[in-house]
């Protein structure tokens, strides 16, 4: 069953065979793998279980539901936002559904010992037939989607139609507020409801791992936070939960996973832990159309242009295309400028068409914890990535007046407005300074506690298993030894069915 | 024993007067800012029944809305301002205490840096355009405030259905606290003992 902040009152003991905590595609899909073979679980959740009636449509009520800081995590500088899921179901209810799988090349660079991309297939094929991965359909792609598909095909660039799992959409367009319709097939909808049924699977919604605790090379116990979510974020704790089981596996995402090991001291000879932050940063260029597009209706993100994203040593370039939305408030803190001519702006937002390139980054950050709430993320940008962001601006704008717009706009502080590629020309050099000039996000944090052969360079086995101790796993965002230049949902569900395979085999 | 030769030279003189009036002037200046800052926010009874922020926030906050928005917003400022003030339950006591500390240099010291001596909110109408284009087009490392309170101003404004017929946004589809289909999780929660 689920259990929330109301169902405690008091600190108490639970027992279990594997403790999970995060309960997002990782933490899901390890928690089915362990249930359905038997094993005991306690999946923990720091957000809260939201039901469909919760999901109102609304921005300023799901951005504190669905996000860490209310959607406002930034890096050290401020310059690059860092959106990070919470809720039963982690980012999985958040997200636009993308599933891509790594490519084989990205793969063979990793060079895992004992993990063959055969073995990873096989899972990736076990989790696409669950969540009923499939094309969007040609009569959901949208009409900005659709001009976005033409001028890509105008220009003769590669592009292709995306996989989703979705079942029973109805294209209402409010798929990064969580939907109403339980039209995703997600963690929430596919996953849980398993773990819950098979009678071995407990979920603790409003609690949150504050530490690890360890005996020789061992976690014993997970200690957890109960926190009533209609206080404020800062609130004394309720109660605490203290969890003892056989094995723990951290699913708390790229961002969490590494503090929760680091605030609880667990050994670190080499510092690797938070050392290896990738965050596919990814900003938009924006097309204004004489028709009215409405580009936040129906299904976002159908088609990709993947004419520039290579993944091997000897491509030149790394950045992906993708369509954009934006409901009011997130569209109006794109756009340029304030007072009137961010008005005159806004008054043309059903005929705005974003793309949004997103680079499959080289640059590192480092996450760590700055004192008892504080979180640190220190990226610096640099500048091979910002030129890639820059020629992703530059190759949208290219393929928006292919597909008709009458101008383009490249949201800098001070803003490029133009009518032709041959204008753009003009700024070309600017676009490859795009930090603190544009609005930068990340919504794939990852590689912070990664895969490897060695404990001297990298974190985890290839089983998952944390390489200084013997009962401690990572299925998350973490685990990739390198940006993975995807959409990472499809691959967190996958390495979540390895890990969770891998423990249950152990405990 | 011989004393020390005191040699109070005009030069020695001058040097200490620049130093003595230097620190003078900064005790004083920062002690008014304070003092100004601290009683307005502090001593008068908050107006519109804030929870969260203080009097003078909501006064910065104002000023900010009416320039941010423009001068032909013709809503209701102070539903914006409660907004705000209710928005800032949800953030964390960091984020909270950031944009308290964003507030204050709005008001005292972005218009200071700037050649003005009256804080923002009490600067006219094209002087406050002025400090807002300055600070979104100069220094890099105050970039990020002026970011920061633009959003704040236009997510306060534009969650608002009120601002969304003038953009051509219908808005939600379906209606808060009733899912449009069957709601097929509830089942999964505990029953709760008492």
């Amino acid at each position: 069953m689920i259990y929330t902040s109301d169902h405690f009152t008091k600190n108490e003991t639970l027992k279990c065979d594997v403790c999970i905590v995060g309960s997002g595609a990782g933490g899901a899909y390890a928690a089915h793998a362990l249930s359905s073979r038997g094993k005991s679980v306690i999946l923990v959740e720091s957000g809260s279980f939201h039901t469909l009636r919760d999901f109102s449509q609304r921005e300023e009520a799901m951005f504190p539901k669905l996000f860490y800081e209310a959607g406002n995590r930034r890096t050290s500088d401020r310059k690059i936002r860092v959106l990070h899921g919470k809720g039963v179901g982690g980012s999985t209810l958040h997200n636009v559904n993308l599933c891509k799988r790594i490519p084989e090349e990205l793969f063979a660079l990793w060079n895992l010992k004992g993990l063959s991309f055969a073995q990873l297939e096989a899972h990736y094929q076990e989790v696409e037939t669950l969540l009923g991965v499939k094309k969007i359909a040609e009569n959901q792609v949208n009409r900005a989607n659709t001009l976005f598909r033409a001028g890509t095909q105008k220009l003769g660039y590669k592009g292709a139609i995306l996989s989703h799992n979705r079942t029973g959409c109805v294209g209402s367009g409010f798929c990064e507020l969580g939907c109403s319709y339980d039209g995703k097939n997600n963690a929430l909808k596919v996953l849980i409801p398993k773990i819950v049924g098979s009678g071995k699977g407990r979920v603790l919604a409003d609690a949150k791992v504050t530490i690890f605790e360890m005996q020789g090379r061992r976690v014993v116990k997970a200690r957890v936070s109960i926190r009533d979510p209609r206080l404020p974020p800062d609130s004394p704790p309720k109660c605490e939960i203290t969890i003892e089981a056989n094995a723990f596996v951290s699913c708390a995402g790229g961002i969490e996973t590494p503090l929760l090991l680091q605030r609880s001291r667990i050994p670190d000879p080499f510092g690797l832990i938070g050392s290896k932050l990738f965050l596919h940063p990814g900003t938009a260029a924006l097309g204004f159309f004489e028709e009215k597009v409405e580009s936040w209706m129906g299904v976002p993100q159908s088609w990709e242009c993947t004419e520039f994203l290579g993944f091997g040593a000897r491509d030149a370039n790394r950045v992906w295309l993708i369509g954009g939305s934006a409901h009011p408030a997130g569209a109006a803190s794109i756009l340029p400028g304030f007072g009137s001519a961010h008005r005159e702006l806004m008054h043309q937002y059903p005929h705005i068409v974003p793309i949004s390139p997103m680079v499959h980054d080289q640059s590192c950050g480092r996450v760590s914890q700055d004192g008892e709430h504080r979180v640190k993320i220190d990226y610096e940008l640099n500048a091979k990535d910002q030129a890639q962001l820059g020629l992703g601006l530059f190759e949208s704008a290219k393929i928006l007046f292919a597909a008709g717009a009458r101008q383009v706009l490249i949201p800098f502080v001070s803003p490029i407005l133009v009518s032709s590629v041959d204008e753009l020309m003009m700024h070309r050099e600017r676009l490859n300074h795009c930090l603190g000039e544009t609005d930068i996000v990340s919504v794939h944090p990852m590689g912070s506690v990664w895969m490897g052969n060695s404990p001297e360079s990298s974190c985890l086995d290839v089983t998952g298993r944390y390489h200084h101790l013997d009962n401690l796993f990572v299925a998350d965002m973490s685990v990739y030894p390198t940006s993975i230049g995807v959409p990472p949902q499809i691959s967190t569900y996958a390495m979540g069915k390895l890990v969770g395979e891998n423990v249950a085999r152990m405990v | 024993m011989a004393q020390p030769e005191l040699s109070f030279t005009r030069r020695r003189f001058l040097k200490g007067s620049f130093i003595g009036v230097g620190f003078g002037v900064g005790i004083v200046a920062s002690s008014t800012l304070c003092v100004r800052h601290f009683w307005s926010s502090g001593s008068k009874r908050p107006l519109l029944g804030l929870e969260r922020l203080s009097q003078s926030e909501a006064r910065t906050l104002l000023a900010l809305f009416l320039t941010i928005l423009g001068p032909s917003f013709q809503g209701d400022i102070k539903s914006l301002i409660l907004f705000v003030d209710g928005f800032t339950k949800n953030l964390p006591n960091k984020s909270f205490w950031e944009l308290r500390g964003a507030f204050f240099l709005m008001e005292h010291l972005v218009p200071l840096l700037q050649g003005h001596i009256s804080r923002f909110s009490e600067l006219g109408e094209i002087k406050q355009i002025e400090v807002l284009h300055s600070l979104e087009n100069g220094q890099p490392l105050l970039r990020p405030l002026f970011k920061g309170l633009k959003e704040l101003c236009y997510f306060a404004y534009y969650v608002s259905p009120a601002s969304w017929s003038a953009i051509g946004y219908a808005g939600p589809q379906v209606t808060q606290n009733v899912a449009p289909v069957p709601d097929p999780y509830v089942r999964l929660i505990a029953p709760r003992v008492s």
